[in-house]
C-alpha cells in the first residue's frame, strides 16, 4: 500500500519536473540574447542612482536611448512600456545621431556605433547619463557598462571610474556582479 | 487510592498539602513552559524571516541579473548563523538559481520553491520569502532553519522547573508537618482515648479539653459522648441482665414443657408397646426395659404382690440391670417383706420416693444402698384400687428423681397395671376358650366313640360269644380235671389269661365312651407277680416287634422283696401298665433302657402304715415332656402321637390310681426321660370277698338256658349241668319263652332262667318279661357281651335279677347261682 502511494507520488513528481524542464528550455530558446538585454536594460535603471540634474524637471521622464541600430526590435519597447522608475514613467528614443539622444539617461550604444565609440564616449563624458554599450572594450575605452557573453550567458563590465565620472551611484550589488574594467591610462 | 485511606492523619494531611503544592507548581511550570515555547518560537520565525528577507535583499540583484554566482556568494554568507541548515534561492519561473547547505550535506528532501511561507516542519523552521525589486517580484528565497536551540532551551527550562518543583515541595513538606499539628494532634488524642475504651471499655475515660476551634468543640462533643455511652451502656447491661434472666426462666419452662413431651411420648410409645404384649411377663419385661433406658435409670424391676403372704416377689428385672441385681443378690423370685419394709403404704396406691437409701433403716433399701443405689421410686401397680404389684426404679445419685419423673413412673404404673390386669384378663380368656375348645372336641369324639362304640360293642358280643365255651372249659378243666399233667396245667392257665385279657381288650373297647362302674370289686393284688404278666403279655411290643427292624430295648426290673399287697382290680392296673410300657417303647424309636421298679414310700414323718406307699416306677430314656406336654399330658385326648395315639393311655392311668385311691407322679425332663410313678395305699385287712370254691352249690337247680348261639349253649350247660344242675337249653328268644311257659303250663318250674341279650326277633328283655310275667319268682339272669354296658346306663330291666357278662365265669356262674333259692319240689 505505502509502496503503490510512494510510487504515484513519484510518478506525479516525474510529471511535474518534466513539464517544467520543457517550458525552461522553451523559455530560453525563446529568450534571445537581445531580449535577455532588454531585461537586463530594464532591471539596471533599479540598480543605478542618477544626480538630481540628470533630470531638468521633477516630472521629467526617463529617457532610454538606442543610439545606431536597434537590436532589440520591439522587445526593449516591450520590456519598459508602462514602467516607471522613480515615479518617472520609462520613455524609449532611438536614433542614430547624437542630437536625437542627447536627453537621455541611459544610452545603449549598438554594435553598428562601433567605429565612433570613442566620439561617442567624449561626448558624454561628465554627463549624467549611464553609457551602456554593446561593443567589445566599450567599458575599457571610457564607457560605463558593458555587454559581453560569457558562453551563452550575458554579462556586463563595469568601468568604476567612468561611472565616477558620470555622478552616478551604482548599486553594490550590481559593482559585485559586474566585471571591473579599467579605463586607459587611469586606474579603476 | 486504599494505600491512602491506611495512612495515618498526619501523612494523610502531608500527601495533601504536598500534592496539591506539586500539582500547583507543575501546572504553572507547563504554562510558562508552553508560553515561553510558543514565544520563543514566534521569535525564531521572525529572526528567520528577518534574515531571509536581508539575504533576499542581497541578492536581488544576482537573481535580477540571472547571476548564479553571485547568488551562491550571498547565499554561503548564511553560514555564520549556525542554525540555518540549508537556503535556496528560486527564480520567478521556479528554477533554483543558487542554494547552500550547511556542511555540504543534506539533511533533508532538496527545497522546493512553493509559496510563501513560514511553518515548522520534522526538518525544522522553513521560510519561504518573496525577493523583489521595487515590488516587481524576482524570485523566491528558501530558508530551512533548525530549532536545537529551542529544544535545549526547553530542557533547561524544564530543569529550572523540576529543581523549583523539588526545592518547593521540600519546603511545602517542612512547613506543612509543622504547621499541621494543631489539627492532627486533638484528632490522635481522641483516637487514642476511643482506642483505649474499645480496648478496656472503660467509658470513664475522658480525651483531654482543648479549648477554641471546631477541635475543641469536637472534644467536647465527644466526651458528652462518652457520658451519653456510658449511662446508656449501664442501662443497657442492666436490660441485658434482666433478659439474659427471663431468658434462662423461659428455657428451664421450656425445658421442662420438652421433657414433659417427651415422656408423654415415651408413655405413649411404652403404652402402645405394653398393649402389644398379651402375656404379664412380657408387659413387665417390655416396662422395666423402657424405664430403664428411656427414663433412665439404673435400676428398674417388677414385683407381683403375693396379698396372702403379704409379700412382694421381684418377677421382671431389665436386661440392663441384671448384673446389679446379682450383686445385690435379688434374682428372682426374691422375696421382699412388705412390713419391714415400710411399703405399706406403697401398696395402699401411693408412690414412694426415697431419696437417700442409707438414711434410712429398711433392709430392701440397705441392700440397694449398699450397691450404690441411693434414690429410689417405688410405684404401686393398681387395678381396681388392688395393688397387685409394684415397680421399682432405683439411681445412683441420690434425690436424682425428679417430680416429672415420678409423676411419669406414676402414670406409667398406671398403664402398666391396666396392661397387666388387661393381660390377666386375655389370659383368662384364652384360657376359657381353648378349655371350651378342648370340651366341644372331647364331645365330638365321645360322639364319635359312641358311633364307634356301637359297633364295637356288637363285634365285642361276638368276640365275647365265642370265647366264653374257651373260658368255662379251661375254668371247669382246670378244676375238674386232677389227671393233668403239671406242664398241661401251666399252659391252660395262661390260656385262661389269655381269654381273661381277650375279654379285657374287648371290654376296653367299650371304655372309649363309657364310665366304669364306680363300685369296684377290689381284691388283693400282688403287683410284682402282676408286673411280671405285664412284662410277658407285652413282650411283642418291647421285644419282637422292634428286634425286626434291628432295634433293641434293655428292661431292667428292680423288684423290691416282700413287696405287701395292695387292693385293686388286677387288670386295671395290668392295662395301666401296659399303656406306661407301651409310653416308654413310644418314647424311644431307637431303642433303650426301660426301667420297672416297684419300693415301698414310707411317710416322712411318720411310720403309720396308712401313709405308705407302694409304688411301681416305669421310667424311660427318652425324648422326655416340654412343660406344656407335662402339663397337658393327663388330659383326655390329649396326644404326642398324633394319629397313632388315642390320647387315652395316661388318662386311663390316671383314673385307674383315683379308682385306687392311688396317685400318679410324673418326672420329666426334656431330653432327658421320663419316669412315671404310681403310688397305691396298702391293703389293710382281709380279703371282704369269699373265695370262690365257697359258692359250690349245695345242690342242682332247674335252669333254662336261652342263647341263639349253640356252641355257647352247649358249653354254658355242660359246664352247669358238670355242677349237678338240670339245664334245658332253648336256641332262641321264642323258643325260650315258649319252653317257659309250656314248663310252667307243665307245672315243671324253673328255678332260675339265664338268657342271653341279643338275639334275633325275640331278644333277652322280652324273654325276661315273658318269664317274669309267668312266674314272678324266678330269677332271670341275663348274660350279655353288653353286661356292664346295660348296668353302667341303668338300662337294666326291671324284670332282670342280675346281668352277667360275656364270657361267663364259672365262678360268677356260681356266685349268681348260690342266691337262687332252689323251689321246692313237687
Amino acid at each position: 500500500m505505502y509502496g503503490v502511494r510512494t510510487a504515484r507520488y513519484l510518478r506525479h513528481f516525474l510529471a511535474v519536473a518534466l513539464i517544467c524542464a520543457t517550458w525552461a528550455r522553451a523559455q530560453e530558446r525563446t529568450l534571445s540574447e537581445y531580449q535577455v538585454k532588454a531585461l537586463f536594460i530594464f532591471n539596471l535603471v533599479q540598480f543605478v542612482e542618477w544626480p538630481a540634474s540628470a533630470f531638468p524637471a521633477p516630472d521629467t521622464p526617463f529617457y532610454i536611448g538606442v543610439l545606431g541600430d536597434n537590436p532589440f526590435g520591439d522587445d526593449l519597447l516591450t520590456a519598459i512600456k508602462g514602467e516607471k522608475v522613480g515615479g518617472r514613467p520609462l520613455v524609449l528614443v532611438q536614433g542614430r545621431s547624437l542630437e536625437a539622444v542627447k536627453h537621455c539617461q541611459l544610452l545603449f550604444v549598438s554594435r553598428s556605433e562601433r567605429a565612433r565609440v570613442d566620439t561617442i564616449l567624449a561626448e558624454y563624458a561628465r554627463k549624467p547619463v549611464l553609457t551602456l554599450g554593446d561593443v567589445p572594450n566599450f567599458a575599457a575605452r571610457g564607457g560605463v557598462l558593458n555587454f559581453y557573453l560569457d558562453g551563452a550567458k550575458v554579462r556586463f563590465e563595469l568601468n568604476r571610474a567612468a561611472a565616477q565620472q558620470a555622478g552616478l551611484k551604482l548599486s553594490a550589488q550590481l559593482i559585485r556582479l559586474a566585471k571591473p574594467v579599467g579605463s586607459p591610462g587611469g586606474g579603476p | 487510592m486504599h494505600w491512602f485511606h491506611q495512612l495515618p492523619v498526619r501523612r494523610k494531611l502531608n500527601w495533601i498539602i504536598l500534592s496539591i503544592c506539586g500539582l500547583v507548581l507543575a501546572f504553572a511550570g507547563t504554562a510558562i513552559g508552553l508560553y515561553e515555547l510558543s514565544a520563543y518560537r514566534r521569535s525564531v520565525v521572525v529572526e528567520t524571516t528577518i534574515l531571509a528577507d536581508v539575504v533576499a535583499a542581497n541578492v536581488s540583484a544576482a537573481l535580477a541579473f540571472d547571476d548564479e554566482k553571485g547568488a551562491r556568494v550571498s547565499l554561503e554568507s548564511l553560514r555564520s548563523d549556525p542554525h540555518v541548515m540549508s537556503a535556496a534561492l528560486f527564480r520567478q519561473d521556479g528554477a533554483t538559481l543558487a542554494e547552500f547547505v550547511r556542511d555540504g550535506q543534506r539533511t533533508a528532501a532538496p527545497p522546493r520553491a512553493g509559496a510563501l511561507r513560514a511553518e515548522f516542519t520534522d526538518e525544522g523552521l522553513v521560510v519561504v520569502r518573496a525577493v523583489a525589486l521595487n515590488d516587481r517580484p524576482l524570485g523566491t528565497i528558501y530558508l530551512q532553519r533548525d530549532l536545537r536551540d529551542i529544544r535545549q532551551r526547553m530542557l533547561v527550562f524544564s530543569g529550572i522547573v523540576a529543581l523549583t518543583l523539588v526545592a518547593a515541595l521540600l519546603v511545602a513538606a517542612a512547613l506543612s508537618s509543622r504547621l499541621q499539628r494543631p489539627i492532627t494532634t486533638p484528632i490522635l488524642m481522641l483516637a487514642d482515648v476511643a482506642q483505649d475504651i474499645s480496648e478496656r471499655k472503660d467509658f470513664s475515660v475522658r480525651a483531654p479539653v482543648v479549648t477554641g476551634g471546631e477541635i475543641g468543640k469536637l472534644t467536647t462533643a465527644f466526651n458528652d459522648m462518652l457520658s451519653a455511652i456510658d449511662q446508656g451502656r449501664t442501662a443497657l447491661l442492666g436490660a441485658n441482665e434482666q433478659l439474659r434472666k427471663e431468658v434462662s426462666e423461659r428455657q428451664v419452662a421450656e425445658r421442662r414443657v420438652t421433657a414433659q413431651a417427651t415422656r408423654l411420648l415415651q408413655l405413649n410409645d411404652l403404652t402402645r408397646a405394653i398393649a402389644e404384649r398379651q402375656d404379664v411377663e412380657s408387659v413387665f419385661q417390655t416396662v422395666a426395659g423402657s424405664v430403664e433406658e428411656e427414663l433412665p435409670v439404673d435400676f428398674a424391676c417388677v414385683c407381683t404382690y403375693d396379698e396372702d403372704r403379704d409379700t412382694l416377689f421381684i418377677s421382671t428385672i431389665a436386661r440392663g440391670s441384671l448384673p446389679l441385681a446379682e450383686e445385690m443378690g435379688m434374682r428372682p423370685p426374691f422375696a421382699i417383706q412388705v412390713e419391714t419394709n415400710g411399703l405399706a403404704r406403697c401398696l395402699k396406691g401411693e408412690l414412694v420416693y426415697e431419696q437417700n437409701t442409707l438414711t434410712l433403716d429398711k433392709p430392701l433399701l440397705l441392700r440397694m444402698g449398699a450397691a450404690g443405689l441411693r434414690a429410689v421410686v417405688i410405684a404401686p401397680l393398681l387395678v381396681e384400687s388392688r395393688v397387685f404389684g409394684v415397680l421399682i426404679a432405683a439411681r445412683r445419685e441420690k434425690a436424682s428423681f425428679t417430680s416429672s419423673d415420678c409423676e411419669f413412673l406414676r402414670q406409667l404404673s398406671d398403664h402398666v397395671a391396666l396392661a397387666a390386669h388387661q393381660s390377666h384378663l386375655y389370659t383368662a380368656l384364652q384360657r376359657a376358650y381353648d378349655d371350651l375348645r378342648q370340651t366341644q372336641q372331647a364331645v365330638m369324639q365321645q360322639e364319635r366313640l359312641r358311633a364307634l362304640g356301637q359297633m364295637a360293642s356288637g363285634i365285642a358280643h361276638d368276640i365275647n360269644n365265642a370265647i366264653s365255651p374257651i373260658s368255662l372249659y379251661i375254668e371247669s378243666m382246670l378244676e375238674r380235671e386232677p389227671n393233668l399233667t403239671t406242664q398241661g396245667r401251666e399252659r391252660l392257665t395262661i390260656v385262661q389269661r389269655a381269654i381273661d385279657d381277650v375279654a379285657q381288650t374287648v371290654a376296653r373297647m367299650r371304655e372309649f365312651y363309657r364310665q366304669r362302674p364306680q363300685a369296684l370289686s377290689l381284691v388283693r393284688v400282688g403287683l410284682n407277680p402282676l408286673i411280671q404278666q405285664v412284662i410277658e403279655l407285652t413282650k411283642a411290643r418291647w421285644h419282637d416287634m422292634p428286634q425286626q427292624r434291628g432295634i433293641v430295648f434293655e428292661l431292667r426290673t428292680e423288684f423290691a422283696p416282700d413287696l405287701p399287697a395292695i387292693k385293686g382290680v388286677e387288670g386295671e392296673i395290668r392295662e395301666a401298665l401296659t399303656n406306661l410300657i407301651f409310653n416308654a417303647v413310644d418314647a424311644m424309636p431307637t431303642g433303650g433302657k426301660i426301667g420297672l421298679r416297684t419300693f415301698v414310700k414310707h411317710a416322712s414323718n411318720g411310720t403309720n402304715p396308712a401313709d405308705a406307699r407302694v409304688v411301681i416306677e416305669v421310667s424311660d430314656g427318652g425324648g422326655g415332656m416340654s412343660a406344656e406336654t407335662r402339663r397337658r399330658c393327663m388330659e383326655p385326648f390329649f396326644t404326642t402321637k398324633g394319629e397313632r395315639g388315642s390320647g387315652m393311655g395316661l388318662a386311663m392311668v390316671y383314673g385307674m390310681a383315683k379308682r385306687h385311691q392311688g396317685e400318679i407322679e410324673i418326672e420329666s425332663t426334656e431330653g432327658q426321660g421320663t419316669s412315671v410313678q404310681l403310688l397305691f395305699p396298702l391293703a389293710v385287712g382281709p380279703d371282704p370277698f369269699v373265695d370262690v370254691a365257697q359258692h359250690r352249690p349245695q345242690r342242682g337247680l332247674r335252669l333254662l338256658l336261652v342263647d341263639d348261639d349253640p356252641l355257647l349253649l352247649k358249653s354254658v350247660s355242660e359246664i352247669l349241668e358238670t355242677d349237678g344242675h338240670q339245664v334245658v337249653t332253648a336256641s332262641g328268644g321264642q323258643e325260650g319263652i315258649n319252653t317257659f311257659t309250656d314248663a310252667v303250663e307243665q307245672a315243671q318250674f324253673f328255678d332260675a332262667v339265664i338268657t342271653d341279650l341279643g338275639m334275633p326277633y325275640v331278644d333277652g328283655r322280652r324273654v325276661a318279661a315273658a318269664v317274669k310275667a309267668a312266674s314272678a319268682e324266678t330269677a332271670v339272669f341275663m348274660l350279655t357281651g353288653w353286661g356292664q354296658r346295660l348296668a353302667a346306663e341303668g338300662d337294666v330291666p326291671a324284670q332282670v335279677d342280675r346281668v352277667m357278662n360275656k364270657p361267663p365265669k364259672l365262678r360268677d356262674l356260681r356266685e349268681v347261682l348260690a342266691t337262687v333259692k332252689p323251689r321246692p319240689r313237687p
